[in-house]
C-alpha cells in the first residue's frame, strides 16, 4: 500500500484553479519528483498535503489515515514533514539551536514536567540533543554549530532547512525546491544526501525541483504538472521523452542538455 | 547556554545581603520597586520576548492581581497570603480566557484586542462602584503579617520585610522562567517567535504554547499586582492604565527581550531613572522617551547584549558570541 495517497485533489483560489483533480501515490521508500513550470501548482499541492491550506475537494491519506482537516503540526507529528520553497529557518538562533528546536517531538514532555523534572525529562533532552548532533554531522554543518542562522551562506542555509526537516523525525519528507540557488557542486552533494536520506535513513521523499540533473539522478518516478493538472507520470527516462512534457516545460534548453535522446 | 546562571546566583547573594549593608528607607523603597518591576516586566517578557506576541493588555492581569488582593483582604476579610494565591490564579484564569479568544487572531488584531481588554476593565472598574468603589479605589489595604503559634513574628512595619517578600517573588519568577526557557517548551516558544510556519512543520502547536506562555505571564503579573497592592496599600483604576504597560514594555526593550536577565536590568535601570527624573516633572516622560529611543538605537537587542557587542570589537575578553539564549 502507498504511504501517501492523493485522490482527485483540487484547490481553487477564487476563480483560479491552482490544483485540478490531481491523483498521486508515493510508496514507502520511493523518491518521487513533482515537476512543472512556475505556477503549475506544485507548492499548492504541498500546502494541501501538509495542512497549510484546506483542499477544495479530494482526499489525502498518509499511512492509511485520512489527514484532510488536520493541523500542520499534527500532520508533522504523524511523520509527514515538509520544507519550504522560500528559505525558512529560525533566523536568530544558532545552527545547533535551530536543529535542537526542530527535534521538538523527541524532546517534548508533559507541561508540568517543565518545572518538575525527572529522569525521563533528562533522558528525552539527552536523546534530542544527541539526535541533533547526529543530524548536524550528517549534513556537514558541524563547523557552523554556533553561527547564527541568519549569517550562514546560502548553500548552508538550504542544508540547515534539510536538517530542520530531518529533526522532526519524518517517515516522509516533502522538499520544495531544495536545490534552488545551489551551485553545481552543492547540488551534486544534495543528490548524494537525498539518496542517503532515502536509502540509509529509510525516509520516503516527494521532491519539487527545477534542477533537472537532480531530478533525473534521484527520482524513481517523476510526476509532471502543468496549469494545475497532472500531464505525465513515469520513470525519469519516460518523462524525458514525453512530447507534451517537453513542450510544456522542458523546452529546447533541456533537449540540448540531455544526453542523446532518440529522435 | 546556562552561562546566564552564574551571574544570577551572584546577584542573588548580593540581594540577600543588601539590607544588612544599606538601611536607608528611601533606598529600600527603590530596591523594592526594582524587585516588583522585575517580576512584572519578566511576566510580560514571557509573552512578548519568548512567544513574540506584543500583548498591550498585560497591565490588565497586573490590575486583576491588585484588585483581587484589595477586595479579598478588605471586603472578604481573607488573609493576605491566601489572597496572594488567588490574585495569581485570578489573573491566570483571565489570561486563559483572553488568550483563548485572541491568540488565534492575526498579530495586529491580537495587539488591538488585548489593549482594548485592559481599557474595558479600567472602565468597568471606574463605573461599577458597588463592587470596585469606582475612581476612589481601595485605600488602607492591610499589610501582610507572619503569625506563628498566635504570635506575630513579622509585622511588615519595616520596608526590609517587604524587600524580602519581593525578593522571594523574584526568585520564584526567575526560577520558573529559567525552567521554562531551558526546556522543550521554551525552545518551542522561541521557534514560534522566530518562525511560526516553520515551527508547525516540525510538530509544534503555536496556539498551545502561546496559551501556556500567556497564562504563565498573566499569573506572574497577578502576583506582582498582589505585592503592589499590599506594599503601596492603595489600589485605584490607574493600575489598568497605560502607565504600567509602557513602563514594563520599556523595561524589557531596554534590558533585552527574550532573555532572563534583560528585564532585571531593565527594571533596575528604568526604576532608578524614573525616580531620579522626578525633579523634571512635565518633561519627565519626554526624557523617558528619548532614553528609550537612544537605547533601542544603540542596543537594539537590549543592554544584555552590551558585553557581546564589546567582545565583537575586541574590547571585552572572550570570543564573540553569535547565538542568543
Ligand atoms: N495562497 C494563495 N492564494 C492565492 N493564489 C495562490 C496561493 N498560492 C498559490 N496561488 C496561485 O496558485 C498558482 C499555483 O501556485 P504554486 O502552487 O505556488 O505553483 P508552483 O509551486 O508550481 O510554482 C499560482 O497561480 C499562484 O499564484
Ligand atoms: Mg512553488
Amino acid at each position: 500500500m502507498a504511504l501517501l495517497e492523493i485522490d482527485v485533489l483540487s484547490k481553487s483560489f477564487g476563480g483560479l484553479q491552482a490544483v485540478r483533480d490531481i491523483s498521486l501515490a508515493v510508496d514507502d521508500g520511493e523518491i518521487v519528483s513533482l515537476i512543472g513550470p512556475n505556477g503549475a501548482g506544485k507548492t499548492t499541492v504541498f500546502n494541501l498535503v501538509t495542512g497549510y491550506l484546506p483542499p477544495s475537494s479530494g482526499r489525502i491519506r498518509f499511512a492509511g489515515r485520512d489527514i484532510v482537516g488536520l493541523k500542520p503540526h499534527t500532520i508533522a507529528g504523524l511523520g509527514l514533514v515538509r520544507t519550504f520553497q522560500i528559505t525558512n529557518v529560525f533566523p536568530a538562533l544558532s545552527v545547533f539551536d535551530n536543529i535542537v528546536a526542530a527535534h521538538y517531538l523527541k524532546a517534548r514532555v508533559p507541561l508540568w514536567k517543565t518545572w518538575f523534572r525527572d529522569r525521563a525529562v533528562a533522558a528525552r533532552e539527552a536523546t534530542a540533543h544527541a539526535a541533533a548532533e547526529e543530524v548536524m554531522g550528517f549534513l556537514g554543518l558541524g563547523h557552523r554549530r554556533d553561527m547564527t542562522a541568519e549569517n550562514l551562506a546560502y548553500g548552508e542555509l538550504r542544508l540547515l532547512e534539510l536538517a530542520i526537516g530531518l529533526g522532526a523525525g519524518p517517515r516522509m519528507l516533502l522538499l520544495d525546491e531544495p536545490a534552488a540557488g545551489l551551485n553545481t557542486e552543492e547540488s551534486a552533494r544534495l543528490v548524494t544526501l537525498l539518496r542517503e536520506i532515502a536509502g540509509t535513513r529509510g525516509i520516503t521523499i516527494l521532491i519539487v525541483e527545477h534542477d533537472m540533473n537532480v531530478v533525473m539522478e534521484v527520482s524513481h518516478r517523476v510526476v509532471v504538472m502543468n496549469f494545475g493538472e497532472k500531464i505525465a507520470e513515469g520513470s525519469p527516462e519516460h518523462v524525458r521523452q514525453h512530447e507534451q512534457v517537453i513542450e510544456a516545460y522542458l523546452g529546447r534548453g533541456f533537449e540540448d542538455e540531455a544526453p542523446a535522446t532518440p529522435a | 547556554m546556562s552561562s546566564q546562571r552564574l551571574p544570577l546566583l551572584a546577584l542573588l547573594a548580593a540581594a540577600i545581603a543588601l539590607p544588612l549593608v544599606f538601611r536607608g528607607e528611601y533606598f529600600m523603597h527603590l530596591m523594592i520597586m526594582v524587585l516588583f518591576y522585575t517580576v512584572l516586566a519578566s511576566s510580560l517578557n514571557i509573552v512578548t520576548g519568548y512567544i513574540g506576541q506584543l500583548s498591550l493588555g498585560h497591565a490588565a492581569f497586573f490590575g486583576i492581581g491588585c484588585y483581587a488582593a484589595a477586595m479579598l483582604t478588605l471586603d472578604a476579610g481573607w488573609s493576605v497570603w491566601t489572597a496572594m494565591i488567588i490574585a495569581g490564579l485570578a489573573a491566570a484564569v483571565a489570561g486563559f480566557v483572553i488568550g483563548y479568544i485572541t491568540l488565534r487572531l492575526d498579530g495586529h488584531y491580537f495587539v488591538l484586542i488585548t489593549l482594548a481588554f485592559a481599557e474595558v476593565l479600567r472602565l468597568v472598574v471606574i463605573n461599577w462602584e458597588e463592587v470596585t468603589r469606582g475612581p476612589l479605589g481601595f485605600p488602607n489595604i492591610p499589610r501582610p503579617s507572619i503569625v506563628l503559634g498566635g504570635e506575630v513574628m513579622v509585622d511588615f512595619s519595616s520596608k526590609t520585610h517587604f524587600y524580602y517578600v519581593a525578593l522571594v517573588l523574584v526568585v520564584i519568577t526567575l526560577w520558573a522562567k529559567h525552567r521554562f526557557v531551558y526546556s522543550a517548551m521554551g525552545r518551542a516558544s522561541v521557534a514560534i517567535r522566530e518562525n511560526p510556519r516553520l515551527a508547525q512543520s516540525v510538530g509544534i502547536d503555536p496556539f498551545y504554547y502561546s496559551m501556556v506562555a500567556f497564562v504563565l505571564g498573566a499569573f506572574f503579573a497577578g502576583l506582582s499586582g498582589w505585592f503592589y497592592a499590599h506594599y503601596i496599600s492603595y489600589v485605584g483604576p490607574d493600575v489598568y492604565g497605560f502607565g504600567f504597560m509602557v513602563t514594563m514594555l520599556i523595561m524589557i526593550a531596554v534590558g533585552g527581550r527574550g532573555t532572563i536577565v534583560g528585564p532585571v536590568i531593565g527594571a533596575a535601570i528604568i526604576t532608578i531613572v524614573v525616580e531620579e527624573l522626578r525633579f523634571a516633572r512635565e518633561i519627565r516622560l519626554s526624557l523617558f522617551g528619548l532614553l528609550l529611543m537612544l537605547s533601542i538605537l544603540f542596543f537594539p537587542r537590549g543592554l544584555v547584549s552590551v558585553p557581546d557587542l564589546l567582545r565583537r570589537r575586541g574590547w571585552w575578553p572572550g570570543a564573540g558570541k553569535t547565538g542568543t539564549a
